[in-house]
């Protein structure tokens, strides 16, 4: 069971310091704690698609980055392929970003205008492998075809592309160095629906091909359901339910998770019949800075208990077999890792 | 309430002229909307689905496009033979909603001075004088006031009052599609034009969203037209449905029949690309949306069909009725 563990965090926080002066003789600067993720314990395994959903503002882009090591967690550890990773520098983080690579958000911003195809899909090779121009060529072309693009286009620019061919090269640049994890973040929320189709069956094919572990990050539950094998959703950096896709979508048990899933607008009676009854949320997603200990949902929490105002956010509490949540009202077995005990005992972070 | 329809548009085509040559957005678009019906448009980017709700509302930039041919009659009145002044007064019956609540919105100044400025210019019979002269009278201004706040509490927005002092950057994109809901119904509207208003939206903001416009579209007894290329939304909210594929309408009926048994390939196509809470496998649609320089003759869909003949690539399939209001324009329902 371990040693299928990919990719483990325990107690990951990533917290953003921020001073706002409002006019220049405002002299005490406002000073906010961002908490973009709190307390995420996760892992990853081995070849499953593990999706993390929630709405704008709840931290999941931000999970995407710590995982791919673009930032720096405030405390929390992080194991991959049974290491401890939560710190490395130098040799070991170019490895590490070797063998996780992250697709961005937009296609269109996320490859650079001036290059061409070639050389915006050689760059990883040029930096990574060291290879002859005719080998690296060979590779440019193999890495098109792997994404059903024609070969001419490797002397086009981004700009000559639609947004699915886009969205292909960047998943071509990221399979490049054959990674075995793969962060996607909203692979597909900016592409028409026949397009998207495409991708979704691109990436199937090509975890097939190169027995890839993905994580999914998006807002799109439709696509969850189809792709995913467990779940996580988030709110304000929490987790508040995590579980097999199945678990999730047909017994919801985080208030959250029913709202979430009874907003999806879906297109035939049979689906409406799968999604819990409507359920309207008042209010909004708030701000994460300077959120009290709270559960975070209290605030649009359509059944709330005093306790939830007033007590420590619940912790997250298994009410099956690999299904957990994280509501007060729920009652059952605290969610344990017995590598979360482990770290607990060494200490957080710095 | 009168019954004819609010909204005729009969064989409507847009060119754009570009320094390329002519582009050919919008080909034979026919479409009605009755009294207290709400119409859907759904398609892919660049389908032409905005250009066609973008020319009803009269704010289609015109040296580029240029109308080819047809006529849109709007509350029985031909829209290409009135006036300027005839069109401004007619178009303050229609209440727009548009895509992007963050771009619509003028940064600069707050939210109460953007309505009030806009029920002032409403009241001044829309003259420049008057207006300038209305908006320095105090009093005319808190009437104003009053009046946003009042629009905004009716769409359940709490303390209206501080919202007026606001700038747009400060309201989060839920609640700026609400002030600009608040706007649009603002004229006591007789037509509301939504295009995708709530692209921008999360999930649950989203259906909070469409609840409140399908709520003051029933209380107003409204006609909509609502532009989307999200089938579920449409399903929510309109009463019928015209599918849009290169610049003409391949497809329309009843929106739940329609998406329910569609006719044409495209449409199929379209549901079957959707990934479903149901699971199943995914379609897709291959190859790209036609190029309007030199569109494809004939069915402007036939080099991505797969059940294409060749009568397709030779002559444009008219719109063939195929049961109570179900029209599509394919050859195979000849």
């Amino acid at each position: 069971m371990a040693d299928s563990i990919l990719l483990g965090t325990q107690d990951l926080s990533k917290s953003f310091f921020r001073k706002q002066r409002k006019g220049i003789f405002h002299f005490r600067a406002d000073r906010s704690v961002i908490e973009a993720v709190k307390g995420v314990t996760l892992e990853i395994r081995r070849n499953e698609n593990f999706a993390v959903v929630g709405e704008s503002g709840s931290g999941k882009t931000t999970l995407g980055f710590l995982l791919a090591k673009v930032l720096s967690p405030t405390c929390g550890r992080m194991e991959f392929e049974g290491k401890e990773v939560t710190h490395i520098q130098g040799g070991a983080l170019k490895d590490y970003r070797r063998r996780v690579q992250m697709v961005f958000q937009d296609p269109a911003s996320s490859l650079n205008p001036y290059h061409t195809i070639e050389s915006i899909l050689s760059l990883p090779l040029r930096i990574y492998e060291p290879m002859t121009r005719k080998e690296r060529e060979r590779k440019v072309g193999e890495l098109l075809e792997a994404v059903h693009l024609p070969v001419e286009f490797r002397k086009r620019k981004p700009s000559a592309l639609s947004g699915g061919q886009k969205q292909r090269v960047a998943l071509a640049r990221a399979l490049a160095l054959r990674p075995v994890l793969c962060i996607l973040d909203e692979p597909t929320s900016a592409l028409d629906v026949s397009v998207q189709a495409k991708i979704l069956q691109l990436l199937q094919e090509l975890k097939d091909k190169y027995a890839l572990t993905f994580v999914l990050i998006t807002h799109d539950l439709v696509v969850v359901r189809n792709m995913a094998d467990r779940v996580a959703v988030m709110y304000l950096g929490r987790i508040v339910e995590l579980g097999r896709s199945e678990a999730i979508f047909e017994r919801p048990r985080h208030p959250y998770t029913q709202a979430l899933l009874s907003a999806i607008p879906v297109v035939t009676e049979e689906e409406k019949r799968m999604l819990p009854s409507d359920i309207l949320l008042e209010g909004e997603i708030p701000s994460p800075a300077n959120q009290p200990p709270t559960c975070p949902f209290r605030s649009r929490c359509p059944d709330r208990l005093d306790r939830c105002e007033n007590s420590l956010c619940p912790d997250l509490i298994m009410v099956e077999n690999e299904h957990w949540v994280r509501c007060w009202r729920i009652e059952g077995k605290r969610k344990f890792f017995p590598a979360e005990a482990a770290g607990r005992k060494e200490g957080d972070g710095p | 309430m009168r019954t004819e329809a609010i909204v005729v548009i009969r064989d409507l085509g847009i060119d754009f002229e570009t320094i390329d040559g002519v582009l050919r957005v919008v080909q034979g678009v026919s479409l009605t909307i009755g009294p207290g019906e709400v119409i859907g448009i759904v398609g892919e980017t660049g389908c032409g689905k905005s250009v066609t709700a973008k020319m009803l509302l009269g704010i289609l930039p015109m040296p580029p496009a240029r109308v080819r041919s047809g006529e849109v009659i709007l509350f029985g009145r031909n829209l290409f033979s009135m006036g300027y002044r005839e069109r401004e007064i007619l178009k303050q019956q229609i209440g727009y909603i548009p895509q992007d609540p963050t771009s619509s919105l003028n940064p600069v100044f707050p939210i109460g001075t953007l309505m009030t400025d806009m029920l002032i210019w409403r009241r001044s019979g829309q003259r420049m004088r008057e207006y300038l002269w209305m908006r320095r009278d105090r009093k005319r201004v808190e009437e104003a006031e009053a009046d946003a706040a009042e629009l905004l509490r009716k769409l359940y927005i709490p303390d209206p009052r501080t919202l007026l002092r606001k700038y747009p950057m400060e309201l989060s994109g839920g609640m700026k599609q609400r002030v600009l809901l608040a706007m649009a119904l603002s004229g006591d509207p007789r037509l509301i034009v939504a295009d995708e208003p709530t692209t921008a939206l999360d999930a649950t903001t989203q259906k909070r969203t469409l609840a409140l416009i399908q709520e003051k579209i029933h209380e107003g007894h409204l006609a909509g037209l609502y532009i989307t290329h999200n089938l579920g939304v449409a399903r929510l909210l309109c009463h019928r449905t015209y599918v849009m594929y290169g610049g003409t309408v391949v497809e329309s009926g009843p929106t739940g029949i329609l998406l329910e048994n569609p006719l044409h390939p495209y449409t199929r196509g379209l549901v079957q690309s959707i990934p479903k809470l149901t699971g199943g496998v995914l379609r897709g649609i291959e190859g790209q949306v036609p190029d309007y320089l030199n569109p494809p003759a004939g069915c402007r869909f036939h080099p991505r069909c797969e059940s294409r003949a060749a009568k397709c690539e030779e002559e444009a399939p008219p719109m063939l009725c195929q049961g109570k209001d179900r029209w599509v324009a394919c050859w195979q329902y000849d």
